[in-house]
């Protein structure tokens, strides 16, 4: 029933959609960013594709890019702001309970560049959502049919969609091209030849909820044996665990020593480390194996493992999700290397 | 076809059926019952079309139609034959006549005609190169270089140097030099006519700085690592034609003449030493590897090496002119040089540039006289001129196609470099247990890993403190001092730091170093931080990983790379798993068990194989030629048994399995360096070659990734080379300064042409020449669509249907029976539709038993020159299921059928004693032993009989085989290379190539032929844009545009009727008389309507860039469009 396919995101759920969400906000680094729009909540649909710069918001904005951002104010430029919506769109796979956050970034751009800009940014889009996937070619853009009376000249529209074979497809980014009709009040300078023109708008909708969803079914529907959550390593909600094998007694308060020392060292670094009480202390090999197999599944995408050595020489191992196989590793090292391995 | 031959080889003849007044109108719809529509119509003896009456009046004025008993007589002949041959005559539909007003011919017929527009064609431009020609000595050349921006002349007395706009004289010596790692602009030049010596400087060399402002490149996205060249970069000539420039590979200097670029054409043209070397003395690619190869020369090639050479300036002037071989020493700076260098030795570099054009000179003296002494024609000339005119319009629209094709290939090569890399993540895990050893693809890989060990530690010195930050509470604070000294044994790290220790070597070799940390700050090495991911970064396609990653399969057996031999698979022959110490044979037998063929071997040992094979091999090795190659019979027995596409080549692994090649387009000599290569990806379409793991979709996806992206890989470089000039706004002419001029930039390419590039003297040019028509499977093939003519202009063309089956077909026509479409495949060309079966690649496909599309590929390969064997190999990579066998009677039945059989026939001193009749081979080397002769001595050459092609080949086999072979057009002679007499035995072994020459040599006639043509028609109002093989493309003004492909259509008739007239036929059948359409476009494409969608342009031309389809025009509607059919009323034709 329609009640067992609703969603709602949990704790770790919701931490992602706010990497996601700050991940967006890096996306296209030079736009002017409204921040979120309290006005109200609405709801989206189909007809608002095209009609959104008649919209107060829509309005408001461009009055605030002129005013708050005047050295942005040149065409092409680029407008991010937040908004939440009361109902999200339906999709064939799951629903997601409400209210949802609406992801809008809206592109100005001269209009006789238009259709350049407009798949330009179709391509973007879509090498973003890749990079952020388990399974680039999940991705496709999809035109969509615009009724008959609308000028293909002046509208477009696509959405770009992340299928999950026969199960059906998400739709996490809406992109719908708008030449705005005459209006006096829309009026930016050409950067390039400083002419006044009327930009063309091309409108990016993610629903950030339905999206966050989207790639963490992603990240579970993989063809491999083990159950691993592939999530992207910038994105996982935890980066980083401490594992210690740790067999011989005496040796256990230094050793968990040593753990808490690299817990805060890390922390300090700004990981995000696998909560609870900051480590693993497996008895032997095949206690480490079911915990590493839980931090695949949690999607934990490194560990560090230590054991009695590591007290003596400093050296530990770095066990990889995607891999399943372990680097040594220097003491020293951390936390640089591991900065440089979430860096990208 | 028999007897009918040789007397009437030279009449026409023709039926009227109806002699009616013609009338005066045009072109209206055919209506079969009103008897006046037929008065214009005509057909032959074999009811071949032929052109409207009023048509033949104009063209062939001498030779009125009519028809003699006599060839009524034979016209029975021609017609059995053919239906012997399953032609039905009477099948074929009629087309509607045409009418058409033509200018007078400038002569008495057709021959004279062409003969004397271009003698006046290429009059102005003969009067420039001639002194050139003749001027023993050159004018002095000047003591001092005066180091001058621009242009500078020499006095020949005294050697005083004048500042210029640009050179006095219109024919000129010429040769420019580019500081190539700087920019493909030029830095300088010299020139000389027979006046005075020229050089020019650029301001860049003068000046440390460009004074010139540098020009904003219009587009704002333009990629500022591309270079944006601006007219006054560039070498001005002045734009007052007819001017003529020589130099060697001119087109090179051409591209950086800054007149060249403008939107007219100034009427200067350009001769290339280069090209008229081709002409004169080309070779053909083997002989060019001979050329290169530092071996000594086999004796039987001696001959045509002392007459020909490779194609340097140095190769050239040591082959026409002896004597000190030029040095090349100084062009090292222009190749790597800086322009400060070059400035140091300004003096030394211009007079190494001046002796260039010294040298060019020599060799114009010696080469253009064999040039035109064996090229009669004055066409000849006339097309190789125009040829190297070519001229490609562009606008913003290149940088954006660029940009986007560049985008797409970043998104799909992430795609495919994701999939690659988590196979390769996936495959790590192999290394726990040990898994890898059962790995059919990845168990010869290197799993060895590397430990990080620390060194002893120093005896009595403590180590050095590794600082580090003290943050945090005091807790933390005493956590940080407790572990202190473990921080401090990072000094007994290894120096070197091995990378991912704890990984497999081949995993490693996908990786990267990370950034150190040590250097932070600097600056250089930022980007590489940026860049730096962890995991398989380096992973492509390309590498030999791959196809192991991919888990692929060749006919279901598992891919394996051998040093030697490159890829192959491998087919197990044992079905007991123990011998093999590395090979998992458990898994191997699991997936194929041991075939039927292999099975037969299990017994026998690898050595034993081998020293079965060693003859063979070593013969191999030691003769040249791969068809010597002897088998073993062991290895023949398996060749004959298996059934599938691999190459045996004598390999056998760990004594359980064999190793088989993969096949390779050159030949199972070759070894296959890549099975993800552009060759191999239609395999996979095929189900050759697969993923063997079926939880593996990767595999389908990278190889339809490897598919789209080949093109691009393969040239973009050679596409983002092209040199674009961007002009000035002030450069266009009016029309294009309309409301959107300041938004849209405009510019051109000079696609270097060489006019004359190959054996047959086809033009040849690395990226247009070659380009791919647009598909969509394939990234940036919409490359021809970015060539856009400028608002106000169209481009108009048409491609020549069928040009080299025709040209092949009407020589066996006129030769064997002096009539249009008499031969089968004469008449096949002519009269037969795909629709009703009646084509000729129907009626062989027929025949055969195969698909038309197949038919269709070996007919080309066989009218090129290919042999049954190939034929037999094309069926086979066609259709896998044909046995060897099967395969083998397909090939030789189609031969039968279409070549026919070889045919000998007695000399006449032989007729006393044997009885005068034909004679198969095996018949006559049997009578020559008998009466202890060689095989010359007591037949003819043979000729071939029987076949649908038989007096085509006969006809190309005579001229070919001839002293002195000849075009059949334009009288134009075969290189010296090849003309050089060796014997019976090097004509043999040239036969294939001299017989391609005849047709493709004759294309290329048919090509220059056109060009005069239209430039009779057209005078200045075209410009030529391109040309490839068959296909003819002109930038006209598009007021004009619709005349343009009303001329096109006329240069399509008046070019025909001249080929035909030339070879004796006084008439042309109406089929071929016009393009099936003419393409009046504003953009480069096959054809008007093709809208380019590739996955760089996925929404197609006319939504992704707005460009609508253009006009494909028949005649009738060229006619109409055109403003009537009176052509000789067109007002720059009227002036003569």
């Amino acid at each position: 029933t329609q009640d067992d396919k609703k969603l709602k995101l949990l704790g770790h759920g919701k931490e992602y959609a706010e990497l996601l969400q700050q991940h967006w906000l890096r996306l296209r680094p030079l736009a002017a960013h409204l921040g979120e729009d309290t006005s109200g909540s609405s709801s989206p649909s189909d007809q608002q594709r095209f009609s959104f710069p008649q919209s107060q918001q829509f309005q408001t904005n461009f009055q605030k890019l002129l005013k708050d951002h005047p050295r942005k104010a040149k065409c092409p430029t680029l407008i991010k702001h937040l908004s939440k919506c009361s109902s999200s769109k339906a999709n064939p796979l799951f629903v997601v309970k409400s209210p949802s956050t609406l992801l809008t970034t809206d592109f100005l751009v001269e209009p006789h560049r238009a259709l350049e800009h407009y798949y330009n940014m179709q391509r973007e889009s879509k090498i973003w959502w890749m990079r952020l996937s388990s399974n680039p070619s999940r991705f496709r853009i999809v035109p969509c049919d615009l009724e008959e009376d609308l000028n293909p000249k002046n509208y477009q529209a696509i959405d770009i969609r992340s299928s999950y074979g026969d199960a059906g497809e998400v739709t996490v980014e809406e992109l719908s091209l708008v030449k705005i009709e005459d209006d006096n009040h829309f009026r930016l300078t050409d950067a390039r030849t400083g002419d006044s023109v009327q930009p063309t708008v091309i409108r990016s909708v993610i629903e950030l909820e339905t999206a966050t969803c989207a790639l963490l079914l992603d990240g579970c529907d993989h063809g491999r044996d083990a159950q691993s959550l592939l999530l992207h390593r910038g994105l996982a909600p935890y980066q980083c665990g401490i594992a210690c094998v740790n067999s011989d007694s005496k040796l256990s308060e230094d050793l968990a020593d040593l753990c808490l020392h690299l817990k805060h060292v890390i922390n300090h670094a700004g990981l995000r480390l696998c909560q609870g009480t900051g480590f693993a202390s497996p008895k032997d090999d095949s206690q480490l194996s079911e915990h590493l197999l839980e931090s695949d599944m949690l999607g934990v995408p490194y560990t560090l493992v230590l054991s009695e050595q590591t007290l003596k020489n400093g050296l530990m191992q770095l066990r990889s999700r995607d891999t399943r196989l372990a680097e040594t590793i220097h003491i020293s090292d951390v936390p640089d290397y591991l900065l440089n391995i979430f860096k990208n | 076809a028999s007897k009918a031959t040789r007397e009437h080889y030279a009449s026409s003849s023709l039926k009227i059926y109806r002699r009616v007044r013609p009338l005066p109108k045009l072109n209206r719809p055919k209506k079969p019952e009103n008897l006046e529509e037929h008065s214009e119509y005509a057909e032959n003896l074999v009811k071949v079309q032929m052109i409207s009456r009023n048509l033949h009046a104009q063209l062939f004025p001498q030779s009125p139609r009519s028809v003699s008993e006599q060839q009524v007589a034979s016209a029975k002949v021609y017609q059995d034959e053919l239906r012997r041959h399953g032609v039905d005559i009477e099948s074929c539909a009629s087309v509607p006549d045409v009418q058409l007003k033509l200018p007078p011919l400038r002569g008495a017929n057709i021959e004279e005609h062409f003969y004397n527009i271009a003698k006046e064609q290429v009059q102005p431009y003969e009067e420039l190169l001639l002194p050139l020609v003749q001027c023993v000595e050159l004018p002095k050349r000047p003591k001092r270089w005066a180091f001058f921006a621009g242009w500078t002349a020499y006095d020949p007395a005294d050697g005083t140097a004048t500042p210029v706009d640009h050179p006095l004289e219109k024919g000129l010596i010429f040769d420019v030099e580019v500081c190539v790692k700087e920019a493909q602009t030029p830095v300088l030049a010299t020139a000389v006519s027979t006046k005075r010596w020229y050089s020019w400087v650029s301001p860049k060399l003068t000046k440390h700085r460009l004074s010139l402002a540098k020009s904003e490149p219009l587009d704002v996205d333009t990629d500022t690592e591309r270079p944006h060249y601006s007219p006054d970069e560039l070498i001005p000539l002045g734009t007052n034609g007819p001017g003529l420039v020589v130099g060697h590979n001119v087109s090179y200097d051409r591209a950086r003449l800054k007149d060249q670029y403008l939107i007219e054409d100034t009427g200067t043209r350009f001769a290339d030493t280069m090209s008229l070397h081709m002409c004169v003395s080309g070779v053909t690619s083997y002989q060019r590897a001979m050329l290169k190869s530092k071996k000594e020369p086999a004796p039987e090639d001696l001959g045509w090496l002392e007459q020909s050479s490779l194609n340097s300036l140095v190769e050239v002037h040591r082959l026409y002119c002896g004597g000190e071989p030029l040095s090349k020493e100084p062009r090292n700076i222009f190749v790597e040089g800086t322009l400060e260098q070059v400035r140091q030795s300004f003096q030394s570099l211009t007079n190494y540039c001046a002796g260039d054009v010294e040298a060019t000179h020599r060799v114009l003296r010696v080469l253009y006289p064999l040039y035109a002494e064996r090229f009669p024609h004055p066409a000849s000339l006339a097309g190789m001129l125009e040829m190297g005119s070519a001229y490609l319009p562009v606008n913003s629209n290149w940088e954006r196609y660029i940009r986007e094709a560049h985008l797409t290939y970043e998104d799909l090569s992430i795609e495919a470099k994701y999939h690659l890399g988590r196979r390769a993540e996936e495959a790590c895990s192999l290394l726990l247990d040990d898994q890898y050893r059962q790995n059919l693809w990845l168990w010869d890989e290197d799993w060895s890993v590397q430990e990080l060990k620390l060194k002893q530690p120093p005896k009595r010195k403590p180590l050095p403190r590794e600082e580090r930050e003290d943050h945090g509470d005091a807790e933390q604070r005493r956590l940080q001092a407790k572990f202190q000294h473990l921080y401090d044994q990072r000094s007994l790290l290894p120096a070197r730091r091995p990378l991912l220790p704890g990984y497999p070597l081949w995993y490693r070799k996908l990786c990267r170093k990370p950034p150190s940390n040590s250097k932070r700050d600097d600056e250089l090495l930022e980007e590489e931080q940026e860049s730096w991911s962890p995991g398989a970064s380096e992973i492509s396609t390309g590498m030999q990983i791959a196809p192991k990653l991919l888990s692929l399969c060749w006919e279901g057996y598992p891919l394996h790379y051998e040093k030697e031999q490159g890829w192959g698979f491998l087919v197990p022959f044992r079905s007991d798993s123990e011998v093999a110490d590395h090979l998992p044979m458990e898994q191997l037998l699991a997936r194929c068990p041991v075939p039927e063929f292999a099975k037969q071997c299990a017994s026998k040992a690898e050595s034993d194989l081998a020293l079965d094979m060693l003859p063979g091999d070593l013969e191999q090795h030691l003769g040249k030629r791969e068809h010597y190659k002897k088998l073993s019979q062991k290895q023949k027995r398996l060749e004959t048994q298996y059934q599938g596409s691999g190459v045996w080549c004598n390999k056998v692994l760990e004594d359980s399995c064999f190793f088989l090649k993969l096949p390779h387009k050159n030949g199972p000599s070759f070894r296959v360096g890549n099975p993800l290569s552009k060759d191999f990806l239609n395999k996979f379409s095929d189900n050759v070659l697969s993923s063997g793991d079926p939880s593996c979709q990767a595999a389908a996806r990278v190889i339809d990734i490897a598919r789209m992206m080949s093109y691009w890989r393969n040239n973009r470089d050679r596409i983002m080379g092209q040199m674009v000039v961007w002009l000035d706004p002030q450069q266009l002419p009016e029309e294009l300064i309309g409301e959107n001029a300041h938004l849209i930039s405009y510019g051109a390419i000079c696609p270097q042409v060489v006019a004359c590039g190959t054996l047959t003297r086809r033009a040849m040019e690395p990226t247009w020449m070659t380009a791919s028509n647009s598909r969509p499977d394939r990234l940036g093939s919409e490359l021809r669509s970015m060539v856009q003519a400028p608002p106000g202009y169209r481009l108009v063309g048409a491609d020549v249907d069928s040009q080299e089956l025709w040209i092949a077909s009407v020589l066996g026509d006129a030769y064997a029976c002096g009539e249009h479409g008499a031969t089968p495949l004469g008449w096949m060309t002519l009269s037969g539709s795909k629709s009703n079966g009646s084509d000729m690649h129907s009626i062989t496909a027929k025949a055969v038993g195969i698909s038309r599309d197949h038919a269709k590929v070996i007919n080309y390969a066989r009218i090129y020159g290919a042999g049954q064997l190939f034929a037999e190999t094309l069926l086979r990579q066609f259709n896998p299921t044909f046995s060897a066998s099967e395969a083998k009677a397909k090939a030789m039945k189609m031969f039968s059928i279409t070549k026919g059989k070889r045919v000998y026939r007695l000399r006449e001193e032989f007729h006393d004693e044997l009885e005068d009749r034909g004679y198969s081979s095996y018949e006559a080397s049997r009578l020559s032993v008998q009466r202890n002769r060689s095989l010359t001595e007591v037949f003819h050459r043979p000729s071939w009989q029987g076949g649908t092609e038989s007096a085509m080949f006969n006809r190309l086999e005579e001229i070919a085989t001839g002293s002195q072979p000849q075009t059949p057009f334009l009288g134009g002679r075969l290189s010296r290379a090849l003309e050089a007499d060796g014997g019976p035995d090097q004509e043999q072994r040239f036969l294939p190539t001299r017989i391609n020459w005849v047709v493709q040599s004759g294309a290329v006639d048919f090509l220059h032929l056109m060009l005069v043509s239209m430039r009779w028609l057209m005078g200045p109002h075209v410009r030529f844009c391109l040309s490839f093989h068959d296909e003819l493309r002109y930038l006209v003004k598009e007021e004009l545009s619709p005349k343009a492909a009303l001329a096109m259509h006329i240069t399509n008739l008046m070019t025909r009727s001249f080929c035909v007239s030339r070879i004796g036929l006084k008439d042309l059948p109406m089929s071929v008389a016009f393009f099936s359409s003419v393409e009046v476009d504003t953009v480069l494409r096959k054809e008007c309507t093709m809208d380019c969608k590739t996955p760089s342009n996925p929404h197609g031309l006319r939504i992704g860039y707005g460009i609508q389809p253009g006009q494909s025009l028949s005649v009738a509607e060229a006619i109409e469009k055109a403003g009537g059919n009176d052509v000789s009323q067109w007002s720059w034709i009227k002036q003569h």
